[in-house]
């Protein structure tokens, strides 16, 4: 992949990082939507010819989309693991299964507004995310994707895989329906540094959804930001899941909000929490180096201590929220392994993190003590 | 022992000892490196059953055409009618246009081609009990008609807010 288009691509504020900068807890809403063909092996199955002979219709079939004739489409082997895991770290590209390293093509939307691949699991795979609320947007993410699939179906020129039993057609037969996924994301740092995250999980259990951290694996995903959808591997009704989701994330938002809303108001938090808001401070402010590990946690503090007013920010430009946002994106270990050339994570990786922090907090922040 | 080679479309017969056999680990089903070499992927499971045939003396040669892959056919130069029959009676555990397996599904948990769900229904119902139940189209309830309706009118897509506002009327009236 060339440097400069991965960079235009980096650079750009995805929709998600958006809301995230602006502090919804309600995140926005996303629809995936995934087909097969007709006659054509499923990918981790198929021959090379076949794969080739499907990029060719997805590449005819995307050009003749008014939606999606402006994204291009990438071959997956220009991109180098390093790339690959940039991009899935900032929710850009979807998880890859196993062995898909063969013929396959990504999505690059430079308005980030659909993401995708084509012969990953399944022969097409596009993701819509539309950011804030979850009424409507999730009720137009919905519509969007279908919007896609109908329009799709007509320029793709071959069968769709359908099935009346099981309907459209999925490599993993758990999935097989009408190919189509909601999930709501949200951002809840008031919760979760108040210790209630394991009520919030609660009700994402009695609500039989899942629940899990955005932005890359567990250990490396910030702590307070989730993507809440249908257990995997389970059968669903979308019928039944749909309202679900919608009633639980907008429980959730609205507790979220009442949360902050009480912090705002108190003068003090607890010494607990402040404390430690000031230990995560005074590391930044020491440059002192930073694992990736800790960075999530840390991270969360300081945008929750912004958001609630607790740290006073001099910014000239009000974009505290924003800068925060994006230091996740900068800090991340696969952002500093492609800023070294890619050979692998140096040994200084910790060091470097707390440098970007230091200069972020210091020298375009400045966050004044609480 | 002897095989049958299909390489690039052409037919040629291997004839192996059992040492050479064994020497080449065929007798291992997990070390079947003569299959893996000589046979693309998605033979290379049906050749291993053959040589298990072969070694075990289980050589019933109808048996065996019909657990070959559909696009075999082809090179035998069979008729349609006489394909539909190999077809009618390949066995429920090969998917006879790609020929996935069943020990193939059992090791990924994916289906290899959308007519391996014809093949394996069966064990997918047993399997994945209420599969029949998943995804239907959406049930509308009022609030998410309106939710449409209001988007759709933010769209000026005036004939599906007017449809969708219908929807609502006749869902009020059944209330």
């Amino acid at each position: 992949m060339k440097g400069d288009e991965l960079q235009t691509l980096l650079q750009h504020e995805t929709p998600l990082m958006q809301a995230l900068a602006d502090g919804e807890s309600i995140l926005g809403s996303q629809a995936i939507i995934a087909l097969n063909l007709a006659d054509y092996s499923f990918p981790h199955w198929a021959a090379e010819d076949q794969l080739k002979e499907v990029e060719e219709i997805m590449r005819r079939a995307f050009k003749k989309d008014r939606q999606l004739k402006r994204v291009s489409l990438l071959p997956l082997s220009e991109l180098s693991e390093t790339e690959k895991m940039l991009l899935q770290q900032r929710e850009l590209l979807p998880p890859l299964p196993p062995g898909s390293a063969k013929r396959g093509l990504i999505l690059l939307d430079q308005c980030q507004l659909f993401l995708g691949i084509i012969n990953g699991e399944e022969h097409l795979l596009v993701e819509r995310f539309i950011s804030y609320g979850l009424g409507r947007s999730l009720t137009s993410a919905l519509w969007a994707a279908r919007a896609i699939q109908a329009e799709l179906a007509d320029h793709l020129h071959v069968c769709l895989a359908w099935d009346e039993e099981f309907q459209f057609l999925m490599a993993d037969p758990l999935k097989s329906g009408d190919g189509l996924s909601v999930a709501c994301w949200m951002n809840l740092p008031a919760l979760v540094q108040t210790g209630e995250l394991e009520n919030v999980q609660e009700l994402v259990s009695e609500a039989k959804l899942q629940m899990r951290p955005a932005f890359g694996v567990p250990e490396e995903a910030m702590p307070d930001v989730f993507r809440i959808d249908q257990p995997a591997g389970e059968p669903f009704s979308l019928s039944e899941f749909f309202p679900v989701l919608r009633k639980l994330g907008r429980k959730l938002g609205s507790m979220e909000n009442q949360k902050r809303k009480k912090m705002l108001t108190q003068k003090r938090l607890g010494a607990a929490w402040e404390n430690r808001l000031s230990e995560a401070l005074e590391l930044v402010r020491k440059g002192t180096p930073i694992s990736e590990k800790d960075l999530p946690g840390m991270l969360s503090l300081l945008r929750l201590g912004v958001t609630t007013q607790k740290l006073h920010v001099n910014c000239p430009s009000d974009c505290a929220k924003t800068h925060l946002a994006r230091a996740h994106a900068a800090t991340q270990s696969s952002y500093i392994m492609y800023s070294a050339a890619e050979d692998g994570l140096p040994a200084d990786a910790d060091a470097r993190r707390g440098e970007v922090l230091r200069r972020l907090v210091t020298e375009q922040l400045q966050i004044n003590d609480f | 022992m002897f095989l049958t080679q299909i390489a690039n479309g052409k037919l040629r017969d291997v004839a192996l000892c059992q040492e050479c056999a064994k020497k080449e680990g065929i007798f291992d089903p997990q070390q079947l490196s003569i299959a893996g070499q000589f046979f693309p992927k998605e033979l290379s499971g049906h050749i291993e059953r053959l040589i298990n045939q072969i070694l075990h003396g289980e050589d019933d040669d109808e048996k065996e055409l019909t657990h070959l892959p559909n696009h075999l056919f082809s090179l035998h130069g069979e008729t349609s009618e006489q394909e539909a029959d190999y077809r009618s009676r390949a066995h429920a555990d090969v998917c006879p246009r790609c020929g996935y397996t069943l020990a193939d599904y059992k090791r990924t948990h994916l289906m290899g081609c959308p007519e391996c769900y014809d093949t394996f229904r069966s064990l997918l119902h047993e399997h994945a009990g209420g599969l029949q139940e998943i995804e239907r189209p959406p049930h509308e309830s009022r609030e998410e008609l309106e939710e449409q309706m209001l988007v759709a009118v933010e769209r000026e897509d005036y004939e599906e807010a007017a449809r969708l506002r219908d929807r609502v009327k006749e869902l009020e009236k059944k209330s």
